[in-house]
């Protein structure tokens, strides 16, 4: 039997189990005490920014845009059926999802669990494309993309991502184009799944109504050990600086929509759990409710209670800063969000709003560990981004106010910002 | 299974607690049922939105949120619904446990007290909320309605909502109409605050690991100041298909043409609604339904195609995003499908297939205090309330000839299209 090894935070009383499977492949595993369900998550290091890349036997080799969510759609068909209809048998409700660097499949359940998980191992390890199977998606995927084309809060993201990136794929939509789908055939789908679909490459992520042993002997019988894996990710070189300071769409909406992003200096390089703490101190210092800026904003009829939000984002080559939501008046919106960024770089947080806002984030991480899909999918994330949950947790109640303000002087700057708006017609 | 403590507080209030130990949070809402009418579901909007902003205690947004970010980022929000003909408004609160805090404080009763305070004693001058508040409050409610348009897929339902039900109390809003909205004046929110507070059947829920005996005195106390009437009564209209099809279209520039089918269920007792429950789901409401599997798969037509069962008012709405010269095709094939169910053709096996699913769908609720809460919310006008247990096995025992019996009863009656401009 493999040695498992426990993450434990003691003050929480929470724990997991973590094994890197002799085939690669690495294992999470967090057994919820009496909870009905379960959830499971197996993802691959490999999404829509990975359609250049490099491999030992073939060296460069460049694929279509959108065919990492292609091959997500695709997987689910197998020799033998679709995965769907294996699910079905067993009740287990299923998604899966492709993002920039990820692609991920999925399944909840509150019965069947082990027999869920083979459907799960056995369609991601054997894939199945044909001329005919890879021609019957491309209607589907096309009014996807429309569909998405309709959606302005995506089309904001996406113009906002181009803008700010002069060569990153992050500014070419996930799912690619009407177009570039056109061109996707079975070869490429396996010359993909190939070089990226490695266990090596993957990680497999459990959480809920579990017995361990009895679902590493699951996992243990359903894994078909991977060749070596030697691919490696080929991302062009990004200047620091932005490509257009503003980007505006036009479409048939009730309400605009803007987005402020900051660029941020981060080239080969992911956050550790500290940084990550520093970061989330400082934007909830910046938009919580509790904050001036916030008030300022709300009381300028700039932003609704129900929209407007910021995030972090990071994937290989890149990070953001992101504010934003439904506004009246996006330019002025986005000044009295760099002003108030401008204070906080000359004056720092004070002790008050420190104490608060970190508070605030411990409550938040604490809430996040009672669904047993946002304990797998924090895994996950947190698998690819070589972070550990409880460690993060453990780095909010020990962040000092200096660690913070230090931070700040190196993020959000207001001549790497980015400003992106739909409106109405 | 859910062990829930039941109390009336006075007629028409009730307030309830189950005591679940897994979670490290804990859960309070407060929900108003009324019934659902043009003249009032806008300021009643309104009027929970003014409440959720502050209280006579922290009398400004800022303070009051610096309170609740204090208390380890307590969440204290309102939400308005639709449950059949009624407008339910809640204001919940969410927060993590007391003995998971750094300083052992005590976070749950300090944040049951601010979710009392912010509705018992809001910030008021004279017989009126105050001027800005109010302000602020029709502008979020305001720019919620207007933001409807920004998603296709939910502007195409409430239209297809709206136009279905113009002469029913379903085809309103829970936020109301934008216009009645602009005239609403900060005494008109002050009557309806007393008009619910006197009038309103109430419901208080509290989740998780909450000193209930307290709570519950500190709601008795509240009530105990108010002076409560006679309980607003509800009428809840399912009105049985006539077999007369309206069709309706609208013009927008967009991408993807959305179509949305409305169709009733007459559903007539609870052994008819566990039946149509089922019948919706075989027939749209999996990813191995008779939906997905034909206008998706098989056709290529959509990327989604699906069927969804509104218990309360008896009816079906299917919702698909697809190009405009498949309209008709995709039309015809959703009501072949429900054919196929009427006639019967559908093994024992997928109707197995489909109870699994529900049955389990079911089954997870209780790993989810925010799925609790709605669970409950949604039965309060109920006659009778079922656990999620109860439910998944009355639907288990339905038989094959229920769900086609069901089916049969089930009548096209407007069909909305949201079509591409210039075409």
């Amino acid at each position: 039997m493999m040695r498992l090894k426990e993450f434990t935070s003691e003050s929480l009383g929470e724990k997991y189990f973590f094994v890197k499977h002799p085939s690669g492949l690495n294992i999470y595993l967090y057994p919820k005490k009496n909870y009905k369900s379960s959830y499971a998550i197996l993802g691959v290091n490999y999404g829509s920014i990975d359609a250049k890349f490099k491999t030992k036997s073939k060296g460069i080799t460049e694929v279509p845009s959108g065919i990492a969510h292609y091959l997500e759609h695709k997987l689910f068909e197998g020799e033998k059926g679709d995965a769907f209809e294996s699910y079905a048998k067993t009740g287990a409700s299923a998604n899966a999802y492709t993002s920039f660097d990820k692609t991920a499949y999925l399944f909840s359940c509150s019965d069947k669990f082990q027999e869920s998980l083979e459907v799960l191992l056995d369609f991601v390890q054997s894939p199945y494309f044909t001329e005919k199977n890879v021609e019957k998606e491309r209607g589907i995927i096309a009014q996807e993309i429309k569909m998405y084309e309709d959606n302005p809060d995506w089309c904001v993201y996406c113009n906002l991502l181009s803008a700010m990136y002069k060569n990153h794929p992050v500014k070419l939509n996930i799912a690619g184009t009407v177009e570039s789908i056109t061109q996707i055939t079975p070869e490429y789908l396996y010359e993909c799944y190939g070089a990226f679909y490695n266990l090596n490459n993957m990680s497999l992520c459990i959480a809920g109504n579990i017995d361990t042993d009895e679902t590493m002997a699951t996992i243990d019988k359903n894994l078909k050990y991977s060749k070596a894996f030697d691919t490696e990710r080929i991302l062009p070189e990004e200047p620091l600086e932005i490509a257009k300071k503003e980007i505006i769409q036009n479409l048939d909406i009730g309400s605009p929509i803007f987005q402020l992003g900051f660029k941020e200096n981060s080239n080969n390089y992911k956050a550790n759990e500290k940084d990550l703490v520093c970061i989330s101190i400082i934007l909830k210092t910046l938009t919580s409710k509790a904050s001036p800026m916030y008030e300022k904003l709300l009381n300028l009829g700039l932003i609704n209670t129900s929209s407007f939000d910021c995030e972090y984002m990071e994937t290989p080559g890149m990070s953001a800063i992101i504010f934003g939501g439904e506004s009246n008046d996006p330019y002025r919106a986005a000044d009295v969000i760099r002003d108030e960024i401008e204070k906080i770089h000359i004056n720092g947080i004070s002790e008050e709003k420190f104490n608060w806002a970190k508070k605030a984030l411990y409550g938040e991480n604490v809430g996040g560990l009672n669904s047993v899909s946002s304990l797998a999918n924090s895994l996950f994330n947190a698998s690819l981004s070589n972070r550990e949950i409880f460690k993060y947790i453990n780095s909010i109640c020990e962040v000092s106010l200096d660690d913070v303000n230090s931070k700040i002087q190196n993020i959000l700057k207001t001549e790497l910002s980015a400003l992106s708006i739909v409106k109405p017609q | 299974m859910l062990g829930r403590q039941n109390n009336q507080i006075c007629d028409g209030v009730n307030i309830s607690y189950i005591n679940i130990s897994k979670f490290k949070i804990s859960r309070l809402s407060f929900t108003v049922f009324v019934p659902l009418s043009r003249e009032t579901a806008a300021v009643n909007a309104v009027l929970f939105s003014t409440l959720e902003r502050c209280c006579r205690k922290y009398p400004d947004f800022s303070s009051f949120n610096k309170k609740l970010e204090e208390l380890y980022g307590a969440n204290i929000y309102s939400s308005a619904n639709k449950i059949g003909e009624a407008q339910a408004l809640t204001i919940s609160a969410v927060c993590i446990n007391d003995n998971t805090t750094f300083d052992k404080s005590k976070v749950t009763m300090a944040v049951s007290e601010l979710l009392s305070e912010i509705i018992f004693n809001p910030c008021l001058e004279g017989e009126k909320f105050r001027e800005e508040d109010v302000l602020q409050a029709k502008r979020q409610v305001k720019e919620t309605i207007q933001a409807e348009h920004n998603d296709k897929k939910i502007y195409a339902k409430r239209r297809c909502e709206e136009l279905m039900f113009q002469d029913e109390s379903f085809g309103i809003s829970e936020y109301g109409k934008e216009e009645d909205v602009e005239k609403i004046t900060a005494g008109d929110v002050f009557d309806a605050w007393e008009n619910i507070l006197g009038t309103a059947k109430i419901e208080i829920i509290a989740l998780g690991d909450f000193d209930y005996n307290s709570v519950h005195k500190l709601f008795s106390d509240k009530f105990s100041e108010v002076k409560r009437q006679e309980v607003q009564k509800f009428s809840g209209v399912v009105k049985e298909g006539t077999g007369k099809v309206r069709e309706f279209e609208d013009l927008s520039d967009v991408s993807q043409c959305k179509l949305v089918l409305g169709l009733r269920t007459g559903t007539k007792d609870e052994k008819h609604l566990f039946a149509t429950k089922l019948m919706t789901a075989l027939f749209g409401g999996t990813p191995t339904s008779k939906l997905f599997l034909n206008v998706r798969e098989a056709l290529s037509l959509c990327y989604y195609c699906s069927a969804n069962f509104d218990r309360h008012k008896g009816v079906i709405f299917v919702e698909s995003g697809i190009e405009q010269e498949n309209m008709t095709r995709a039309k015809e094939e959703i009501l072949k499908q429900l054919d196929e169910i009427k006639k019967g053709n559908f093994s024992d096996e997928e109707l197995n297939e489909t109870k699994m699913h529900l049955s389990q769908n079911l089954e997870k609720i209780e790993d989810s205090l925010t799925a609790i809460d709605g669970w409950y919310i949604s039965q309060v006008l109920e006659k009778k309330v079922f656990s999620p247990q109860t439910y998944a096995s009355l639907i288990n025992s339905i038989t094959k000839n229920e769900v086609i019996e069901a089916a049969n009863n089930v009548k096209l009656d407007t069909i909305y299209c949201l079509l591409k401009k210039g075409v």
